[in-house]
């Protein structure tokens, strides 16, 4: 999607700021709304489902920390991608873009574990301690895997995303003047760390009385 | 029309119809949601007729009470999301990048993907008539009529998908104008020497951007619910069905402002250039115009006063929208201002200007009084809103479009609509629209009810509904007039000059119709009205034409050409176009393959996106401007 | 097309830097977690968590996605959509009596 640049001169644009990195900020205001009636509708909905499982039931922080934190190294490791590149550093871009992208893939496994996790009801010598939770069971249910999944599709679009560019590196094309298709990835794998920044909180540690 | 060259001056070797399925060109595009446009306001004026027709008496059967509900809901539908804002669309995609001194948009294929998705998303939403069924809900779905148990069957479905691919159709355009106006405006245009019709849609798309992600949520909510069985709009699971009409009118107000405001600003275009004077308060204008935006945001309830939220949250909600008259009464006195001491012409874009302004103040007024709560637990749900909405979004929004296509058709084809026609147009639609709809007022206080596919004898609603019903075959026949000249000038119309109207705006300083490249040097802008200034400079000298840009651009012949005579498209300067290109199209219609898929097989939704992603990547990976192959010129390198 | 133009006010950091700001973060993540077992009113806990939302979104944000460095403009377009969220999440939570 390049805007239309006969010229290639700095100038040529009004605020002399590259067309695509405006775009990248827009689109992650507009997802800032995307994301926001989404936990709007989560809190409005919050503490209102007639049957359980109920968060406490379900929720689990150790887990799910420990899955933060993979998200935000994956940040450090998109960081460092990208450093790389602007330094005209191929080599370096690739080790860390791949780390970053498997760190995704990591948070993404341990989304699915989590999901798989729920849907099971739970047994305890034969009793049945909670009834499995999917998006039919309640409210919180669907509340929670329309938001937490609609993320994860984030994730995973920013992961195919990123796996992309490491196969383009390999063509031999991405010089320091592809900085800038590093930058719009790495602004889109920031955003989407940030939402869950603030899902973490609001859904697990607020949400669940300890 | 433009000749398709594309790529420098080597003439297409294909056929002309794959010209127009490749277009990048933000011109051919205009066009290209303008004819579609027209096409669905005439599909959705039918299914009113049918409405009228079958209201024009009491008792009647002209069609059955679902599918009249199917009617009224693909009526409001189509109007709003397939004819008026495709119809600003159609002028931001032609108008906005000549009045910005631009070559064309920030992102010429993300445009045409808009247009592709925009034109399958009609298609897509109209095919539920033969497929079993249109939305029968309203435009606006309320929970739980929705829900599959009420409404099985795919009509909602249709509706749904149709509004989710028609929302990522308005986003990417949306987007692609947010970031023309911001980065491609020429030398020395600063936001406040910007036409006002340009602050318009950049207002406009930062509100679409902002209030479509909303509904689509919404949607999303909606179409879970229906599909995988979710509980966000099911009352047996705790759900609260209010929360569809928070959301839905979150997105819906600011929606409301997303169709009027470029209507404004083609409104404050039209007023100076037939009144020669200036736009009156040009910086208010702009405030105004971010204020209303802005503060729309905040109104949304005014729909919901007789849902029960209680009085202080209708308080609040009724005391913003007052607010919200303050700047559009303030752009009101503004335009009137315009006029005064004016030397003013009235032809035809003139006409529905005025009328604009008049029909207008009317639906402004009956908004004002939806806006006090209490009175509005008499109107609301009855013709009295109906009226409003129709005063202003026809009376307000078409008439505006229709000033704006009668004074940019010269530009945009080269040829003059008839004047004659023009007033025929004019004044047989205003008498028509308003037979229609003013005695809705009348009905809606005297109690009629919305959506009642008849009502019973002895009313006392027989006449005014009567007279309605003529009135809308009275627009009817005064559309006619305007396809007729429309099709009769574009094919054999007077030819039209550069400069038609005297303008005031760089539009104006190019031919009729533009060549591909628009500018054969981008213009230096040093004030507002910035061609205005150039022919009639505060000196009283004569100006030396249009001063080339500075600095690193191929320009190679061409003298400057003046405000009269024709520019010809030979000395073109060496300036790359984008290349036309038909991964948009692959795109568009591998979301739609996608949307079908969901409806029918899973295997045709995941052969969706495949084509989907194979057109994405190859989107990606194909330059924006391919360098010439063949003879013809240098090779130029970027 | 290249994107030499300048996009930034200042230089942007370097690894380094980078490396601190994401010691930080994982402290303040440490620390959420942390508290979270500490039993307080579920006021507190919720401006507290709201807080060090804030900041870690902040620093992500001026950090990571250099809105610090970087031209003003960017900032203004992803706070436009923040704010506009912000403001609808609060008058839905205040219409459905969640706060206020």
């Amino acid at each position: 999607m390049e805007h239309v640049a006969p010229i290639p001169h700095a100038a040529e644009t009004s605020t002399g700021l590259p067309s695509r990195k405006l775009l990248i900020w827009a689109f992650l205001g507009s997802e800032c709304m995307f994301f926001g009636s989404l936990i709007a509708t989560y809190l409005v909905y919050q503490g209102k489902s007639l049957i359980g499982p109920f968060p406490k039931d379900v929720l689990d922080i150790p887990v799910t920390s420990v899955s933060t934190f993979v998200l935000l190294t994956s940040s450090l490791g998109m960081v460092l991608a990208y450093a790389g590149i602007t330094r005209g550093d191929v080599w370096a871009f690739r080790r860390w873009i791949l780390l970053t992208a498997l760190l995704g893939i990591t948070f993404l496994g341990f989304q699915a574990f989590e999901f798989y996790h729920f849907a099971n009801p739970v047994y305890e010598n034969g009793e049945l301690i909670r009834q499995g939770l999917t998006p039919r069971t309640n409210l919180f249910g669907s509340t929670f895997f329309t938001l937490t999944g609609f993320h994860g599709a984030h994730v995973t679009v920013g992961v195919i995303w990123l796996l992309s560019l490491f196969a383009y590196s390999f063509r031999g094309d991405l010089t320091r003047e592809g900085a800038l298709n590093v930058d719009l990835a790495a602004l889109y794998w920031h955003f989407v760390d940030i939402v869950w920044v603030v899902i973490f909180p609001v859904v697990y540690l607020i949400g669940v009385q300890p | 029309m433009t000749t398709v060259t594309g790529v420098r001056g080597r003439r297409a070797a294909y056929k002309w119809w794959w010209g127009w399925v490749t277009t990048v060109d933000h011109k051919r595009i205009g066009v290209l949601y303008g004819v579609s446009a027209i096409a669905f306001l005439l599909v959705g004026g039918i299914e009113a007729l049918v409405i009228r027709l079958q209201l024009a008496r009491p008792e009647q059967g002209v069609v059955s009470p679902d599918t009249y509900n199917q009617l009224f809901t693909m009526h409001g539908t189509t109007m709003i999301f397939l004819a008026i804002m495709p119809l600003s669309a159609s002028l931001f995609n032609f108008i906005v990048p000549l009045l910005i001194g631009a070559r064309d948009v920030a992102f010429p294929r993300l445009n045409a993907f808009s247009y592709w998705m925009f034109a399958m998303g009609g298609v897509f939403l109209n095919s539920s008539w033969f497929l079993g069924g249109a939305p029968n809900a309203g435009w606006f779905g309320y929970a739980n009529l929705t829900s599959k148990a009420y409404n099985p069957g795919f009509g909602i479905d249709f509706w749904v998908l149709g509004l989710l691919l028609l929302g990522i159709a308005s986003l990417a355009a949306a987007f692609n104008f947010v970031i023309t106006i911001i980065n491609l405006r020429a030398p020395g245009m600063t936001f406040m020497r910007m036409p006002v019709f340009a602050w318009m849609t950049l207002v406009t798309s930062i509100l679409m951007v902002l209030a479509f992600p909303v509904i689509t949520v919404a949607l999303v909510e909606l179409l879970f619910d229906r599909k995988f069985g979710t509980n966000f709009f099911v009352p047996a699971a705790g759900a609260d069905l209010v929360l569809w009409q928070h959301l839905f009118w979150i997105f819906g107000h600011p929606e409301v402002y997303i169709l009027i405001l470029p209507a404004m600003g083609v409104i404050s275009e039209v007023l100076p250039t037939f009144s020669r004077k200036p736009l009156f308060g040009y910086p208010v204008m702009v405030i105004s115009g971010i204020a209303i935006a802005f503060m729309g945001f905040s109104v949304w309830a005014h729909h919901m006063f007789t849902v029960g939220l209680g009085p202080v949250a209708n308080s609040v909600f009724a005391l913003g929208t007052m607010t919200i008259a303050v700047p559009t009464g303030v752009k009101v006195f503004n335009w009137i201002g315009t006029m005064w001491g004016g030397s003013v012409r009235f032809q035809t874009p003139m006409l529905f200007a005025v009328g604009f302004i008049a029909m207008f103040i009317i639906g402004g007024l009956s908004g004002v009084m939806h806006a006090i709560a209490p009175s509005d637990a008499q109107q609301q749900d009855t013709y009295f809103v109906v009226a409003h909405l129709h005063y202003v979004l026809f009376g307000g929004s078409i008439f505006a479009l229709f000033a704006g296509i009668y004074y940019w058709f010269p530009k945009i084809t080269g040829r003059m609509l008839s004047e004659k026609l023009g007033k025929v147009h004019f004044w047989i639609m205003l008498v028509g629209f308003n037979l229609t709809f003013f005695p809705m007022h009348f009905l809606g206080l005297e109690g009629m009810p919305r959506r009642i596919y008849t009502y019973s004898q002895g009313q006392g609603w027989d006449l005014w509904n009567m007279v309605s019903t003529v009135g809308a075959f009275t627009m009817a026949l005064a559309i006619l007039m305007f396809l007729l000249n429309a099709v009769r000038s574009w094919r054999k119309g007077e030819q039209a000059p550069d400069d038609p109207w005297d303008g005031r705006t760089l539009e104006w300083s190019i031919p009729s119709p533009p060549p591909t490249y628009n500018f054969i040097a981008i213009p230096t802008v040093h004030s507002r009205d910035a061609f205005w200034e150039q022919k009639y400079p505060q000196g009283g000298e004569i100006s030396t034409g249009i001063r080339g840009d500075a600095g690193g651009r191929h320009i190679a012949g061409g003298t400057a050409h003046t405000a009269l005579g024709q520019g010809k498209e030979e000395g073109h300067p060496g300036v790359h176009m984008p290349s036309p290109s038909y991964w948009p199209l692959v795109v568009a219609a591998g979301i739609t393959l996608g949307a079908y898929g969901l409806l029918y097989s899973l295997l045709l939704a995941v052969t969706g996106l495949a084509v989907t992603l194979v057109g994405i990547y190859s989107w990606s990976f194909e330059p924006a401007v391919k360098q010439p192959k063949g003879k013809l010129g240098k090779d130029k390198k970027e | 097309m290249s994107n030499v133009s300048e996009p930034r006010e200042r230089p942007h950091p370097g690894p380094l830097t980078y490396l601190k700001v994401a010691l930080v973060l994982g402290a303040l993540t440490a620390i959420e977690v942390a508290a979270f077992y500490v039993p307080a009113p579920q006021g507190v806990r919720v401006a507290f968590f709201l807080l060090f939302t804030g900041v870690e979104f902040s620093i992500v944000a001026m950090f990571y996605m250099h809105l610090r460095y970087d031209r003003r403009i960017f900032a203004g377009l992803f706070l436009a959509g923040i704010l506009v969220a912000t403001a609808i999440i609060a008058a839905l939570l205040a219409l459905y009596g969640v706060i206020g």
